[in-house]
C-alpha cells in the first residue's frame, strides 16, 4: 500500500510563534491537496532556532490548543512539527510533535542536544529522556520521531527500528558549513551517508525535513528527503530555497525488504543488553551484572 | 599512523564557489528582511574583496540598492579608483566618491609624520577609521546597512583597524580566506586584474598586504587553515613541512588579536549582564527597524 508523505522545508521566522503557526497551517492545507497522508515540518518549525533567552517567550505546551490547530483543518492527516516545549514543572524542550484530528498522539523530546563547537542547545533547553514509537495505524503501523542530533547517535534510530517502527521521522535545523571539498559541503555529506545507512540497517523508510533560511551568520541548508527501506531517495527537495515536496512509499517494499535481509529480525537484542550493561558497569568501575559475567 | 602512509601535507583551504555565493547571497538578503532594511552601502576600493562584496550584494538585492563609496587620500594608488569604476560600471550600481584627504590632514597633523611602523600604523588606522565614519553617514542618508569587507584571513590575523574596516553591520565574507575568495570572485565574474593584482590596504604609496605581513596569502592561509580549521598543533603544521617561524608567527598574531574580534569585556555586577547571561539573536521579533 502506498503512503504519501509529505515534507515541508519552510524557513521559520525567529520568535515570531503566530507567523509559524500561519505558515504551517497553509503548508497543511496545501501537503493534503497532494495527497499527502503525512506533513513532517522541521525541527523548531514553530519558533525558529537561535532563541537563546527567547525561549520562555516561546515556549507552549504539548496541549497548547495553538499547537492542535496546525492538524485540526486536514481531517485524519497526521502532521509531526518542532516547538518548543513547556511542561507543568517549567521543563523546557526542544519538541516535536505528532498530531491527527487537533490532537497530540506522539511525542519526543530532543535526546541529544548538541553543546559544542556552533551549537549551544543545552544551554537553554533540557534534554528529553525516552525513546519511543507511535502507533499510527495501518499502513505506516508505527512512526519514531527524532530530532536532529538525535540520528547522529545510531542507538537511536535503531532502537526505533526494533520496536516496531515502519517509518523514521527526523526533523531538523541543520546550518550549512564545512566546505571541505571543491564539491559541496561536508555536512551535507555526512547527513546523507547517515540517513541512507539508517534505511539500510534498519530496514526502515526515513523522513528527513530540515529547515532552510537564516539566523545570524547561519544559513539552513534543507536538502529534505524521503528514502525507501534499503537506501533508495525516493524525493528530495531542493537546497537552500523553501519548498514542498511529496513522495510515495510503498509499504510491499518495506514487507519484501525485511524478507530479503532479515537483519532487524536478526538481531540479539539480549545480547547487545546483555553487553551494555557489562559496559556500563565497568565503566563505573563496578563488577558486571551476574548475567553478563556468566556469559563470557 | 601506519608506517607506510605518505607524509602529510597542508593543503590551502578547498571551497565549492557556486555554493558560497548561493549561501552568502542568501545570508545577505535575508539579513536585510531581518533587520527591516533594504539597502547596502559598501566602501569599494578596487581590490578583490570590496569588490567581491560588492557583486555579493548586488547579486542579493540588486544594483538599485547598493551604493558603492570611492573613499581615496591623496596618497591612494589611481589605478584602484579605475578598478572600483570597472566593478561599479559593470554591475550599474549607484557611486559616490567622498575624498577624505581635507578630514584626514588635521588628524594627521596631530599624529605626526614618520617612516617608523607605529606612525605608519597609526596613519593608516586614522584613514580606515574615517573610511568608517564616511560610510556610517552614507548610510543614514542612503537608508542602508553597512556591507563590511573583511576576509577570514585578515580577521584572524588582526590585519584590521579596530572601529575602521572592521564595522560593518554583516560580514559577507569573514568566513571566507584570501585564496578561497578569489575561487568566489571568479565564480561572479569579478574583472580577472582585479583578482591577479596584488592586494594592498593603500594606507601609504606602494603598500602591499604580503610584503607588510612578510608572506604569500597561500603561505598565510595554508598554516590558519591547519591551525584554526583542522586545529592541528604548530608542531604537526611543521611536520607536515610548513615554516616553523611562519606558524610561530601566525599563530602568535591569532591570540594575540583575539580582542580584535569580540565585543570589549562588561564587569558582571548584576544578576542579568548584556553579551554574558542576557542572551539574544540579534534579529528577533521587536528588532526590526519598522514594526
Amino acid at each position: 500500500m502506498e503512503v504519501r508523505v509529505a515534507l515541508a522545508q519552510v524557513a521559520p521566522h525567529l520568535g515570531e510563534v503566530a507567523a509559524n503557526l500561519e505558515v504551517a497551517a497553509e503548508r497543511v492545507r496545501a501537503a493534503t491537496a497532494e495527497g499527502a497522508e503525512l506533513v513532517v515540518f522541521p525541527e523548531l518549525a514553530l519558533t525558529g532556532y537561535l532563541l537563546s533567552d527567547l525561549v520562555p517567550e516561546v515556549a507552549m505546551p504539548a496541549t497548547d490548543p495553538r499547537l492542535a490547530a496546525v492538524s485540526r483543518e486536514a481531517p485524519g492527516i497526521l502532521v509531526a512539527i518542532g516547538f518548543v516545549e513547556e511542561t507543568a514543572e517549567h521543563r523546557y524542550s526542544n519538541s516535536a510533535a505528532l498530531l491527527r484530528d487537533g490532537e497530540l498522539i506522539g511525542l519526543h523530546r530532543k535526546v541529544y542536544l548538541p553543546t559544542y563547537g556552533m551549537f549551544d542547545e543545552g544551554r537553554f533547553t533540557r534534554p528529553g529522556d525516552r525513546i519511543r514509537t507511535t502507533e499510527v495505524g495501518e499502513p505506516l503501523g508505527r512512526v519514531g520521531l527524532s530530532i536532529c542530533e538525535d540520528f547522529w547517535h545510531p542507538s537511536l534510530p535503531l532502537l526505533q527500528a526494533q520496536d516496531g517502527a515502519a517509518l523514521l521521522v527526523n526533523l531538523a535545523a541543520g546550518p550549512a558549513r564545512a566546505p571541505g571539498s571543491a564539491a559541496g559541503l561536508a555536512a551535507i555529506a555526512g547527513w546523507h551517508k547517515m540517513q541512507e545507512t539508517y534505511a539500510l540497517l534498519g530496514t526502515v523508510a526515513v523522513a528527513f525535513c530540515n529547515r532552510v533560511g537564516n539566523e545570524e551568520g547561519l544559513t539552513f541548508w534543507g536538502g529534505s528527503r524521503l528514502i525507501g527501506p534499503g537506501g533508495a531517495v525516493i524525493a528530495e527537495a531542493p537546497l537552500y530555497e523553501e519548498a514542498l515536496v511529496v513522495g510515495s512509499l510503498d509499504t510491499d517494499d518495506l514487507r519484501m525488504q525485511r524478507y530479503q535481509l532479515p537483519i532487524l529480525a536478526d538481531e540479539r537484542l539480549e545480547l547487545t543488553r546483555r553487553e551494555l550493561d557489562r559496559i556500563i558497569a565497568e565503566r563505573a568501575g563496578l563488577e558486571p551484572p551476574a548475567e553478563a559475567a556468566a556469559e563470557g | 599512523m601506519s608506517p607506510v602512509s605518505a607524509p602529510e601535507t597542508a593543503p590551502l583551504p578547498q571551497i565549492d564557489a557556486p555554493q558560497v555565493v548561493e549561501v552568502v547571497a542568501g545570508f545577505i538578503k535575508r539579513q536585510m528582511e531581518q533587520t527591516g532594511f533594504e539597502r547596502l552601502v559598501v566602501g569599494l576600493s578596487g581590490g578583490v574583496d570590496s569588490a567581491t562584496v560588492t557583486y555579493l550584494a548586488v547579486r542579493a538585492v540588486g544594483a538599485d540598492s547598493v551604493l558603492a563609496v570611492r573613499m581615496p587620500f591623496r596618497t591612494s594608488d589611481p589605478s584602484a579608483e579605475t578598478d572600483a569604476l570597472r566593478v561599479v560600471d559593470a554591475l550599474g550600481c549607484d557611486s559616490q566618491r567622498v575624498d577624505i584627504t581635507p578630514m584626514a590632514e588635521p588628524m594627521l597633523t596631530l599624529v605626526g609624520h614618520g617612516e617608523e611602523t607605529d606612525v605608519r600604523v597609526r596613519r593608516g588606522n586614522v584613514l580606515a577609521r574615517l573610511r568608517m565614519m564616511v560610510l556610517y553617514d552614507r548610510s543614514a542618508a542612503f537608508d542602508a546597512l553597512v556591507c563590511g569587507t573583511s576576509n577570514k584571513t585578515e580577521i584572524l590575523l588582526g590585519y584590521t583597524t579596530q572601529h575602521g574596516d572592521m564595522a560593518a553591520a554583516l560580514q559577507p565574507i569573514g568566513d571566507l580566506y584570501k585564496s578561497q575568495l578569489r575561487a568566489v570572485a571568479t565564480e561572479l565574474g569579478v574583472p580577472p586584474q582585479i583578482i591577479a593584482k596584488p592586494s594592498s590596504a593603500d594606507l601609504w604609496p606602494g603598500q602591499t598586504d604580503e610584503e607588510e605581513l612578510g608572506a604569500t596569502y597561500d603561505d598565510l592561509d595554508r598554516i590558519l587553515y591547519a591551525l584554526v580549521d583542522r586545529r592541528w598543533t604548530a608542531e604537526r603544521c611543521v611536520a607536515a613541512g610548513l615554516d616553523p617561524e611562519l606558524v610561530r608567527w601566525t599563530a602568535r598574531r591569532v591570540a594575540r588579536y583575539e580582542f580584535k574580534r569580540q565585543m570589549a569585556p562588561v564587569a558582571k555586577v548584576s544578576l542579568r549582564t548584556p553579551g554574558i547571561d542576557h542572551l539574544y539573536p540579534r534579529r528577533r521579533p521587536g528588532s526590526r527597524r519598522r514594526a
